[in-house]
């Protein structure tokens, strides 16, 4: 995962060696697994974070991610870099939790439901900036989150997003352009 | 970020594009990334029952969750067979999920904070069992209240409650208010009980503190402590180090450091943590390191986040280690202790000084025999010992 910031692909990633870590870890190398969730978990934190898994969510998403990512190592190909595999894994993941929070989010919206609080910001976050930032994407569809979050937080490029996302490479390029309009256009109406 | 800096970006976009660098250096918290690792760590030996939910659950869950929806739905349509409103006021004012009493046993309701904004109230014989946001559970006794703020921080009202509370990220507590008194912990269980007139707090595990206004006094295991609700000290003593409770370790709590609030030094752990956050690490070290010097619980976080700031920031992790050393030496009782403590052990390990870190392992396991970290340090001390 990387922090390149140049369209197109941002930062060329070591396919050899990604399947040397899998391969070891495929045979059992405790030092290796060790070293991917190393290498892979703050990215995972941080990309769960930034769409919008809420911080008591997040030590199970984190959890169930690489649950997934051991389980699915067996049929990892290394046709994609392995980080572009993991947030897809870790997308899918948080796409899920997404939909569930706006089923509960729906629900509570009953006449008989209880109004449900908002979550609680992150104690280890305090820097208000971010705060807001999380409030500004929240009003972005999940597809157009998707696309900033993976591009501008990330630093992924558009071929590895659309691969993560399963689209087009156009469509990033749209989503992306949109998702940047509106994020300007809400961070405008902010009052100073 | 150059679709916001070409074209002569104004404050909003900049404003932006400072927020999204911020969030590209957001680090998380160590603590979290540490537990899941601790969970996930036995799935290559394959004894990775316990972390694995049952997923089959959810989808006849939801199943279920839509077929009552959609009765519930059929009979709001049908004007005829919609229920009263007076059922749903009523639960609105109470909206835990209560348990049938059965014959011989109280009755114990199980409330969540998440979908209850109102104060939990218990009768006679009736107890509830309160599941707040951040994990920390809490058993209310009978005729007890617990409520909570806007922003979610409990209260016992009346009556006594029992606190467990998991492990706080570094630099975050956990705070219950009790009358005029604030209980502020890291990870532990205690008992609060406030009456008429007094307030007490017993520590069945970990370390609490009881603060009022600028003055505190710290429990640990085993400790217990009451206080007036009125009538507190007399003017003149505003900066003793202890609260004019009762407590058996009076005489020790008399030696420890000063503990007064200090707002400057709360300000300027805040701004080091954001100079970390966007990137400017030795001047985050440099305000910390002076914040350190300071007093109370923002110098003790300060000269524990100095530790992490140079092992994962700087890279130094033998002059974290010293860091980490000197918090313990200052405060050997500080809440942070068992986090400087694994810190120490963790970071001594990956440096591959074998002796140091098992002789810190032995040392963890002997002084915390019932931490929920106990698991995770003896892995790594097997892991430690079957290192070449």
């Amino acid at each position: 995962m990387n922090q390149q910031n140049s369209a197109g692909s941002r930062k060329p990633k070591p396919v050899a060696e990604d399947q040397a870590l899998v391969e070891r870890v495929r045979n059992g190398d405790a030092l290796a697994w060790r070293s991917l969730y190393e290498r892979f978990s703050q990215p995972v934190f941080r990309f769960v974070s930034a769409l919008g898994v809420p911080p008591e969510e997040r030590e199970d998403a984190a959890q169930d991610v690489f649950v997934a990512v051991y389980r699915g190592l067996k049929g990892f190909r290394g046709e994609a870099q392995l980080s572009t595999w993991i947030y897809r894994i870790a997308a899918r993941h948080a796409s899920h939790l997404g939909r569930r929070r706006r089923m509960r989010s729906f629900l509570s919206l009953l006449p008989w439901h209880e109004t449900e609080i908002e979550p609680q910001p992150d104690p280890v976050e305090r820097a208000s900036e971010l705060r807001l930032l999380d409030r500004l994407l929240d009003k972005l569809s999940p597809k157009k989150r998707m696309v900033i979050v993976l591009f501008e937080i990330e630093g992924l490029g558009v071929n590895e997003i659309a691969n993560v996302m399963g689209c087009p490479p156009n469509t990033v390029w749209s989503r992306l352009r949109h998702a940047r309009a509106e994020l300007v256009k809400a961070a405008r109406r902010i009052p100073t | 970020m150059k679709w916001l800096e070409q074209h002569g970006a104004d404050d909003t976009e900049k404003w932006l594009g400072e927020a999204l660098k911020a969030a590209r250096q957001r680090t998380g918290d160590e603590v979290a990334r540490r537990r899941v690792w601790a969970r996930i760590e036995g799935l290559l030996s394959g004894n990775n029952l316990p972390l694995l939910r049952a997923r089959s659950l959810v989808l006849p869950a939801l199943t279920g969750a839509l077929v009552a929806l959609g009765v519930v739905a059929a009979l709001w349509m049908v004007p005829a067979m919609r229920p009263a409103r007076a059922p749903v006021a009523a639960k609105r004012v109470a909206p835990a999920v209560a348990s049938a009493p059965q014959p011989g046993l109280v009755a114990t309701r199980v409330v969540s904070q998440i979908s209850s904004s109102a104060p939990v109230r218990t009768g006679r014989g009736e107890k509830a069992r309160v599941a707040l946001v951040g994990g920390t559970g809490v058993e209310l006794d009978a005729n007890s209240v617990l409520s909570w703020d806007a922003e979610r921080r409990p209260s016992v009202e009346r009556g006594q409650a029992r606190f467990e509370v998991p492990h706080q990220a570094p630099g975050a507590r956990f705070a219950v208010s009790a009358g005029p008194y604030v209980i502020s912990v890291v990870g532990t269980k205690f008992h609060v009980g406030v009456g008429d007139d007094r307030v007490s707090v017993e520590v069945e595990e970990g370390v609490v503190e009881v603060w009022r206004g600028a003055r505190s006094v710290r429990l640990v295991e085993g400790d217990s402590w009451a206080g007036p609700i009125r009538g507190l000290a007399p003017p003149g003593i505003e900066h003793r180090t202890f609260l004019p409770g009762t407590t058996s370790r009076r005489a020790a709590l008399a030696d420890s450091p000063a503990r007064i609030e200090n707002g400057p030094a709360s300000a300027e752990l805040t701004e080091a943590r954001s100079a970390l956050s966007e990137g400017r690490t030795e001047e985050a070290l440099a305000m910390l390191t002076h914040c350190a010097k300071g007093m109370g619980p923002a110098a003790e976080n300060a000269a524990y986040e100095m530790g992490r700031v140079l092992r994962d920031g700087l890279h130094r992790p033998q002059a974290a280690v010293t860091a980490w050393l000197a918090y313990r030496t200052r405060f050997p009782n500080g809440l942070l202790r068992a986090e400087a403590d694994l810190s120490i052990l963790e970071t001594l390990a990956r440096v591959g000084d074998k002796a140091a870190a098992l002789a810190e392992a032995e040392s963890f396991l002997a002084r915390y025999p019932n931490s929920e970290r106990r698991e995770e340090v003896a892995k790594l001390a097997a892991r430690v010992r079957g290192a070449p």
